[in-house]
């Protein structure tokens, strides 16, 4: 007797917490969202960061591999999917490189410098756990052999540059987020009135999937450089 | 001293009762009329079949399971016979109320220091050369004190002469290795119920758990020798890994060079 | 900006959870266990026993697993693992230590086991192991601690340490998780026979291993659900896969020891005993087994988080229907846990909640540790 009273009693208490869960997963979905620490926004100090969200880390190879920094990872929070280039493209800084694709949203990343495409990491997408945690080490899309690297160099940020550079950035898109011109997205994306532009609470994970079709581009020329 | 004990021939008693009154005043207790052992009744006579009287107390065991559980070893065997109890030492982890095989050990669950209370078989009078106050207090001889060898011996001798009254069972003769309590009867023991009816082995209890606790040793040896060997060979194979990776990329910078070279002659080839 | 918590379900739960411990608390203190338990004399034991203390003993299990797989065996893909395991074995026995303080009729004289030495008792053997073994799990969390601190000179002294630790770690875990199963060995007449057996050592500590494993699984997804932090999907799924093993020993010993003792009949048996001990044996390891032999349950997150849970229900109901149910017949009385009792144990078990979620939050429990990484040590910037 005593055995079943406790089965159930910590049964009772899982169950419980699954209902209550799953009630209030469709009662405020809002509430949900993990706030993000400004902290959250690695800045490794070797790696060059592009305009358009990725960074390039160079080996002693001399190949680069090319990955997400952690601004456009948080934006897009759980990467579903992503369409890489086939093994061998020759890519262009600036051109369309690769896209992410979370719930019904897709994001097309510009390749940062000029090179042939010869790897691709599906770790990407069988351990996102992993890659997270590792998000400019082995959390890496694509591995280029670069053609151009010290013009291409140019065009990036690196250290205390890239530190300023994405702080602009942060203040930019806490403006997108709040700006007068998406007042019909403002009153689902969450932030907190006491902080100052410098801070990047306001910024949560998986902000893409609260974005509408036309925020999407809005964000993707603003933010990722694409000029269509 | 000689090993003592006491008989108890179920056939003699009465259930006037005189041996828990005596219990009693001897150890200070209220004078209440108990149905079952307590904290407060050391010992008890109860009817448990129609004018047939079973007096309850602690046994005594000849190897004690109380005296092996207490992890603190409050519980010591003496050389006389009892089994006596240190209050001091005792931390209050019922173990030995929950080993006893008779159930013995009782517990003052409502103070807010308790002890373990059990008979102790007078262990200070025994000392002195007197007889517990229980025995001296029966009127009919249904408990008497004295060697239990030869407490054995009469025991044997009234089950032979009269072998229609007694059942021939000494009860503790053998029972977990011996009792220091010995119960003669005139019906078969398991009539009698618990403790009586359980079906208690020869072997002494602390045999049992002994079996396990002596391969302890052989554990940590044993044990010790093998997750050092495990963690020495795989810290070895992690070495060894990090060396060969260290010649590999000594390699890798040759390799990378005479691809160099591989390059330049394609080149010179266009 | 003082910050007021949000009243949630759960925190209005913990607040009348910690309101009835502590008033319970105060009544077990000052009037005795009678006042609070329904223990008695034909019932010494009872639920703070049976679960705070031999059952918690073996939820803990999951710490010694894990440091014997990363700091034994090498298997580094576990170190993830290793810290959150390490802290809910620490917190684990902190609280079987907090639960004997509350059933021990003289809670204040525990030191005795110190100097009152009774080798010959498995309780004393218990009481050491658990003692010495709380000691090695502080040290191995300590580096985490002193890493939270930035503590280096203490921490490098630590892991000079951490081997010999974590060697004599697992040996003191073999030994007292087994010795639990060693205590029951002393009511051969008591106990019913489906439980009473002399390979109870070798059950409990083959149990306490499997649910040491289903502990980790299942603490990552409480942890994942109210901390944000979890634990990898392929880890878990290989914790899961070695358990598969594991159960299966269990089961074959279990039957073999059954039939070699001539009582497998008795599990046919419509005696209260043998249907527990069957709801025990289906629960505990039969129905985790069988969902683990599925590749699709074995690999999804509710499938690994279903049999875990399983596996740990069953695991508790075994330990309670060994120290409580199965002396039931012989005792001549019944006993079901007072009100208090219960109150006190989900009050000692919300502490433990607490306290893993007070340390998850301030100290680097779920960052794995740097030091070994092939890879350079990169300088992060944190803006």
């Amino acid at each position: 007797m005593v055995a079943i009273m406790v089965a159930i009693t910590i049964i009772g208490f899982v169950v419980l917490d699954l209902v209550l869960q799953a009630v209030r997963k469709k009662e405020e979905i809002a509430e949900k969202q993990v706030e993000l620490e400004f902290s959250d926004f690695r800045v490794p100090m070797a790696t060059f960061f592009y305009p358009g969200h990725t960074w390039v880390n160079i080996l002693p190879t001399g190949d680069v591999h090319v990955g997400l920094d952690d601004f456009s990872r948080k934006v897009i929070g759980n990467i579903e999917h992503i369409e890489f280039p086939k093994e061998g493209r020759m890519l262009k800084q600036g051109e369309s490189a690769f896209t992410v694709k979370s719930g019904s949203k897709t994001l097309t990343f510009l390749s940062p410098v000029d090179g042939e495409v010869i790897g691709i990491n599906r770790m990407m997408l069988s351990n996102p756990a992993e890659v997270s945690r590792n998000a400019y080490g082995s959390g890496w899309v694509l591995n280029l052999k670069p053609t151009n690297l010290s013009v291409n160099l140019k065009a990036m940020k690196i250290a205390e540059d890239a530190v300023a550079w994405l702080k602009v950035e942060l203040r930019r898109f806490r403006e997108f987020a709040l700006g007068e011109n998406l007042q019909h997205i403002k009153d689902e994306l969450q932030y907190e009135v006491g902080r100052t532009s410098q801070d990047g609470g306001f910024l949560t994970e998986g902000m893409l999937g609260r974005m509408d079709e036309e925020a999407v581009k809005y964000f993707e020329k603003e933010f990722l450089g694409r000029k269509e | 001293m000689a090993k003592m004990g006491i008989l108890i021939d179920i056939t003699k008693c009465i259930g006037c009762k005189a041996c828990e009154k005596a219990c009693k005043m001897r150890n200070d207790q209220p004078l209440t009329l108990d149905e079952h052992l307590s904290a407060n009744a050391y010992t008890v006579v109860q009817e448990r079949l129609p004018n047939t009287y079973v007096r309850r107390m602690c046994m005594h065991c000849e190897n004690p399971t109380c005296v092996s559980v207490c992890p603190v070893g409050a519980f010591t065997k003496t050389a006389a016979g009892p089994v006596v109890y240190d209050k001091y030492k005792c931390i209050g982890c019922r173990y030995c109320m929950y080993s006893c095989p008779f159930s013995v050990p009782k517990y003052q669950w409502n103070k807010v220091v308790p002890y373990v209370q059990k008979c102790y078989m007078c262990a200070d009078r025994i000392e002195e050369g007197s007889e517990p106050a229980c025995t001296a207090a029966c009127p009919t001889g249904a408990s008497i004190f004295g060697e239990r060898d030869k407490l054995i011996e009469e025991a044997q001798k009234r089950i032979k002469d009269n072998p229609d009254r007694y059942v021939d069972h000494i009860y503790g003769l053998h029972e977990v290795g011996g009792t220091s309590i010995l119960y003669i009867s005139n019906v078969e023991f398991e009539q009698f119920k618990a403790p009586f009816n359980i079906a208690l082995p020869d072997k002494p209890l602390p045999m049992y758990t002994w079996a396990a606790l002596e391969k302890v040793p052989t554990i940590v040896v044993v044990g010790g020798v093998v997750l050092t060997g495990i963690w020495w060979i795989t810290s070895r194979r992690g070495e060894v890994e990090k060396f060969e990776a260290g010649s590999k990329q000594e390699h890798w910078w040759r390799f990378g060079k005479k691809q160099e070279g591989v390059k330049e002659k394609k080149e010179d080839k266009q | 900006m003082v910050r007021i918590p949000k009243i949630t379900f759960w925190r209005i739960i913990i607040a009348v959870i910690m309101v009835l411990g502590i008033y319970y608390t105060v009544i077990r203190y000052t009037q005795g266990l009678g006042a609070v338990t329904n223990l008695s004399d034909q019932y010494p034991w009872g639920l703070w026993v049976a679960f705070d203390v031999i059952t918690g003993v073996g939820l803990a299990a999951g710490g010694f697993l894990i440091a014997l797989t990363v700091y034994i065996f090498r298997i580094d893909n576990y170190k993830p693992i290793l810290r959150p395991a390490i802290l809910t074995g620490f917190l684990g026995y902190t609280l079987v230590a907090v639960g004997l303080l509350y059933d021990l009729g003289k809670w204040f004289d525990i030191w005795h086991a110190i100097i009152f030495w009774n080798p010959r008792s498995v309780m004393f053997e218990v009481a050491w192991c658990v003692m010495l073994y709380l000691t090695v799990l502080a040290l191995e969390f300590s580096t985490v601690v002193f890493e939270g601190l930035k503590w280096k000179r203490l921490n490098q002294l630590i892991h000079m340490l951490i081997i010999p630790l974590a060697i004599f770690g697992v040996i003191l875990s073999t030994l007292h998780q087994s010795s639990l199963g060693s205590l029951f060995l002393i009511v051969p007449a008591k106990l019913y026979t489906l439980w009473y057996s002399p390979l109870l050592p070798l059950f409990f500590f083959i149990s306490a291993v499997s649910v040491g494993f289903a502990m980790v699984t299942f603490e990552s997804f409480l942890s994942r659900r109210f901390l944000g932090k979890g634990i990898e999907l392929n880890l878990l799924n290989g914790l899961a896969r070695v358990n598969v093993l594991v159960m299966i020993f269990y089961l074959t010993i279990k039957i073999w020891d059954l039939a070699g003792r001539g009582v497998l009949g008795d599990v046919l048996s419509t005696r209260f005993e043998s249907i527990m001990f069957d709801i025990e044996t289906l629960v505990q390891v039969i129905i985790p087994l069988v969902l683990l032999l599925i590749p699709a349950v074995r690999t999804s997150t509710k499938g690994l988080f279903v049999s875990s849970l399983f596996v740990i229900v069953g695991f508790i109901m075994n330990r309670l229907d060994v120290a409580i149910t199965g002396i039931e017949a012989s005792s001549g009385a019944h006993y079901f846990p007072a009100f208090g009792e219960i109150a006190i144990s989900i009050f000692i078990v919300t502490i433990g909640f607490l306290a893993f979620a007070f340390l998850a939050k301030h100290f680097p429990v779920f960052i794995e540790p740097k030091e070994n990484e092939e890879e350079p040590v990169e300088i992060v910037h944190d803006i």
